[in-house]
């Protein structure tokens, strides 16, 4: 029988929560890269045809365009998948490749080029900057569309479960206190996305990540807030050991949402500091879920 | 002598056969509870339990445009 219910509940971690809209959101950021990709290659082709045409040299960018063509293409395949860590791997290594470009394109221009050459380029390149800001104003709208459905499609995840804590009569306000804040959060998206720029949208998501990771620590106050009474009065087996790590992972929690404490401002450490509390975090969620095998094998 | 072993016997075969009974309704209480408290303790064990994967990133928003420069 606790086989079966061990079972049970890894098979109900199996089936976790997952957000409608991350493909929608991975393929507008992908859609971004490709304009960016795209921008390189022209840019690229553009220079070559001026070298042939002024008499110049430039450097062999076929290895470097084969190079961003698969890593762009595996970008789009973890998109469509709607695979996040997929995603990112995939996007640094696509960051890495358009910064080995950008360095050789650099490298080369230092070389000697005439005048003529380097008014071809300039002229060139003129038209490609048109192209590359309607291309990306396309991905900002769809970004944008695609940031607000997921947050909001968080927002509803989250009140489905505050709704359920309330039920049994765990006290939910902190949960309720981010939820507002993520309300918040989504009227800010929209000009952000409006403003094309990439540092006014990694401040939403910067503050988006932040959030998340409170409420689900906000979270696990509430269920341990509720829990702990009830395991007290009760007679699992475990019930001294599960009461002593509840308390030590409260106040560890306590700690850290004070340390993290959210801000609508992001200034340029913001990241690092969620960098860190997400570190942090994540070894006490980890602390959290093994509270379920301990309470399950005293039953 | 032969109708008291009879009936010492079938004293003997009714004690067991309501023993048995009796331990077969306690077998089924004892079920029924434990079927009660497990569902109690699944219910309250589920509480324990967070997503641990981390939020979309905005990753795709930092790479560069080679060239723009």
């Amino acid at each position: 029988m606790k086989k079966l219910i061990l079972l049970l509940a890894l098979a109900g971690m199996a089936f976790a929560w997952t957000n409608d809209a991350l493909p929608e959101v991975l393929d507008a950021q992908y859609d971004y890269s490709a304009c960016n990709v795209q921008f390189a290659k022209d840019f690229v082709e553009m220079r070559e045809a001026c070298a042939e045409t002024h008499g110049e040299t430039v450097f062999d960018s076929s290895d470097y365009i084969s190079d961003l063509d698969d890593s762009l293409a595996d970008v789009k395949d973890a998109a469509d998948d709607g695979d996040g860590l997929q995603f990112n791997g995939a996007m640094w290594t696509l960051r890495a490749e358009m910064l080995s470009l950008g360095a050789a394109v650099v490298g080369d221009a230092l070389t000697n080029k005439s005048a003529d050459f380097r008014g071809c380029v300039l002229g060139g390149t003129d038209e490609l900057d048109d192209a590359l800001e309607s291309c990306r104003s396309d991905a900002f709208q769809k970004g944008k569309t695609a940031a607000t459905d997921y947050v909001n499609n968080e927002l509803e995840y989250a009140n489905g479960q505050i709704d359920d804590l309330d039920g049994l009569g765990a006290d939910t306000s902190g949960m309720q206190t981010v939820v507002d804040q993520g309300e918040a959060l989504v009227d800010d998206i929209g000009p952000a996305f409006d403003s094309e720029d990439p540092a006014e949208v990694s401040k939403v998501y910067q503050r988006h990540s932040r959030l998340v990771l409170l409420f689900r620590l906000e979270k696990m106050v509430a269920v341990m807030d509720y829990a702990e009474p009830i395991i007290e009065a009760g007679s699992n087996r475990n019930k001294d050991e599960l009461l002593d790590d509840m308390a030590d992972l409260r106040g560890d929690t306590v700690d850290l949402l004070d340390e993290c404490e959210y801000s609508e401002t992001v200034g340029s450490d913001y990241g690092l500091k969620n960098l860190g509390c997400w570190s942090e975090g994540l070894a006490l969620m980890g602390r959290f879920n093994s509270l379920q095998a301990l309470y399950l094998g005293g039953v | 002598m032969k109708k008291i072993l009879i009936a010492l016997l079938l004293i003997s075969v009714l004690l067991l056969a309501g023993c048995a009974k009796r331990g077969e309704a306690q077998i089924q209480q004892n079920q029924t509870n434990q079927s009660g408290g497990s569902q109690e303790d699944q219910s309250l064990g589920d509480l324990f339990n967070i997503d641990t994967d981390k939020p979309a990133e905005a990753g795709g928003y930092s790479v560069p445009a080679a060239g723009e420069e």
